[in-house]
């Protein structure tokens, strides 16, 4: 059940509309030459989520409350406004792609769904537990194997995959290679996916003796989420690449899956995208609500009936209608995806840095404090998809 | 704190600054692309809708899709890089149209030949 906490985590905050919109144009556009970005991003990942987790094991704090508590009202409200601001952008591009799984299911304009798809996940917050949400999105996510097997069926060329994990850089499409590099980044380092875990640890009364299982959860469950996301950039490349289709739409994207799965292949790619979309947009709207009510000191948890913690219940019943009308008013699922993933990169180390403070002070974390080459390794890689973030936005822009 | 607001400021600047200078060439290239691409995409989905393998549905969702994107570049490359610029993309669309109109009929074979008019017309 432990480590359904770690899959759940990874179909929503790692494996969402981001991880599959970014892998697929990676694959397209460069084929295996991106592996390294989700190699090293997903080493990250594990690293951070182990860290959000052993902090709530110890401290029984979540994150954010730790740092509202370590660096501040100041601080805090800068974290949550830019939270607030990609966590909405976030939660309009995982309506949207559910609402686009839907559309390719039926081929009715998205727009229809984007209400019913935000009723629904509302309903669902509302009524469920913590356990539905989490165990739901496992067990649902499951199906997102599919691309694993689609990639296994191609028969992909190995060596060359394993090539591609030494950091290259590209021979053509310099700012469309970091821009996406950034986006995968940013999909991986999704600041709200910390904060769920951490949260979810604690609605799971996780503590001293749950040390353990928390690294198995963080590596296994993390683990998942980087396995199909490299199986999509193999797919995408080994399907999409050599008809020369770049990923435009989520139409052009669906397409990977009809080699190796003929007339399933569509409904198939709707069924991975609707349902990681619907887990992730999940953890987004109930981290807005973990967010706001740690931050403020409000009555939390999903477990709670909405009478019980009505400030919380309030906070979600917001956002998923300021999601839904985002992505009306937007349009475009995936180009709000990209560019959402790219401020993620953004905000990363405004979470992050307070982590690695927070995992080495003695008060919150005692004697289970951060080894250094750990501390080292993820600051390095917060900082170079920070500094490439702050090139790539005006890049993409100028790349269009 | 307002270290982080001057950066913020920095980077939006920069972006729209960027977003102001997309010179002729750039736009004549992604032009180029665009239609590579859509065009790639028209004929992997009407070949496989003739073979059965994509449903009806999709095959018009990705034809509206195509049109729209390449309706969009159309106009884009036109007013910034000249009439020549939109020429490629101009081409695709109007096998898009084609394709329409077979899957339209039920006219699998018709599709499929504007398919392959659409891929070839995109490469050149």
């Amino acid at each position: 059940m432990k480590v359904a906490l770690g899959i759940a985590s990874s179909i929503g905050g790692f494996l969402d509309v981001g991880a599959i919109a970014t892998a697929a144009l990676a694959g397209a556009a460069f084929g295996f030459q991106m592996l390294w970005v989700l190699a090293v991003g997903t080493l990250c990942v594990m690293l951070l989520t182990e860290m959000a987790g052993r902090l709530a094991c110890v401290s029984h704090h979540s994150l954010v409350d730790a740092i509202r508590e370590r660096c501040g009202f100041r601080y805090f409200s800068f974290l949550l406004i830019g939270e607030l601001f990609v966590d909405l952008l976030v939660l309009a591009a995982e309506i949207g792609g559910v609402a686009v799984a839907l559309h390719l299911l039926t081929g009715i304009d998205y727009r229809w769904f984007v209400p019913i798809v935000a009723f629904a996940l509302w309903l669902l917050i509302w009524l469920g537990t913590f356990s539905i949400v989490q165990n739901g999105a496992s067990l649902l996510g499951l199906i997102t194997l599919a691309f694993v097997v689609g990639m296994w069926w191609m028969g992909p060329p190995w060596h060359e995959a394993m090539k591609a994990m030494v950091p290259s850089t590209p021979s053509h499409d310099a700012a469309k290679y970091w821009f996406i590099a950034v986006g995968i980044i940013g999909a991986l380092f999704e600041p709200f996916m910390l904060n769920f875990y951490a949260s979810g640890a604690i609605e799971e009364k996780w503590s001293l003796k749950d040390i353990p299982m928390n690294r198995v959860t963080a590596v296994l469950g993390m683990g998942f989420g980087a396995v199909v996301a490299v199986s999509i950039v193999m797919l995408s490349a080994l399907t999409l690449g050599p008809h020369g289709i770049q990923v435009d739409s989520y139409e052009q994207a669906a397409l990977m899956m009809v080699q190796p799965f003929g007339s399933w292949g569509i409904p198939l790619f709707a069924a991975c995208l609707g349902i990681a979309c619907f887990g992730a947009s999940l953890q987004v709207a109930l981290n807005l609500s973990y967010l706001f009510a740690q931050g403020f000191g409000w009555n939390w948890s999903e477990n709670l009936r909405p009478h019980e913690d009505a400030r919380f219940a309030l906070v979600y019943t917001c956002a998923i209608p300021v999601g839904a009308l985002l992505v009306m008013v937007l349009g475009d699922p995936l180009q709000i995806t990209t560019f959402s993933m790219a401020l993620n990169a953004l905000l990363a180390p405004v979470i992050v840095f307070p982590l690695l403070i927070l995992m080495n002070d003695r008060y919150y974390v005692r004697e289970y404090r951060n080894h250094t080459i750990g501390n080292i390794f993820v600051s390095v890689v917060v900082v170079i998809a920070f500094l490439i973030a702050i090139v790539a936005i005006p890049l993409e822009v100028l790349g269009g | 704190m307002r270290a982080l607001c001057i950066f913020s400021l920095t980077v939006a600047l920069a972006a729209i600054a960027a977003g102001c200078s997309k010179s002729p060439d750039k736009v004549t290239k992604e032009a180029r692309e665009a239609a590579a691409s859509w065009g790639a995409t028209l004929s992997a989905a009407a070949e496989w809708w003739g073979s059965a393998e994509v449903p009806t549905s999709y095959v018009e969702t990705v034809v509206t899709q195509a049109r729209t994107s390449l309706q969009k570049e159309e106009q884009t490359a036109r007013t910034s890089a000249g009439a020549a610029a939109a020429a490629p993309v101009k081409a695709v669309a109007s096998r898009a149209a084609a394709i329409a109109a077979a899957v339209k009929r039920g006219d699998r074979a018709a599709a499929i030949e504007a398919a392959h008019a659409a891929r070839s017309k995109a490469s050149r």
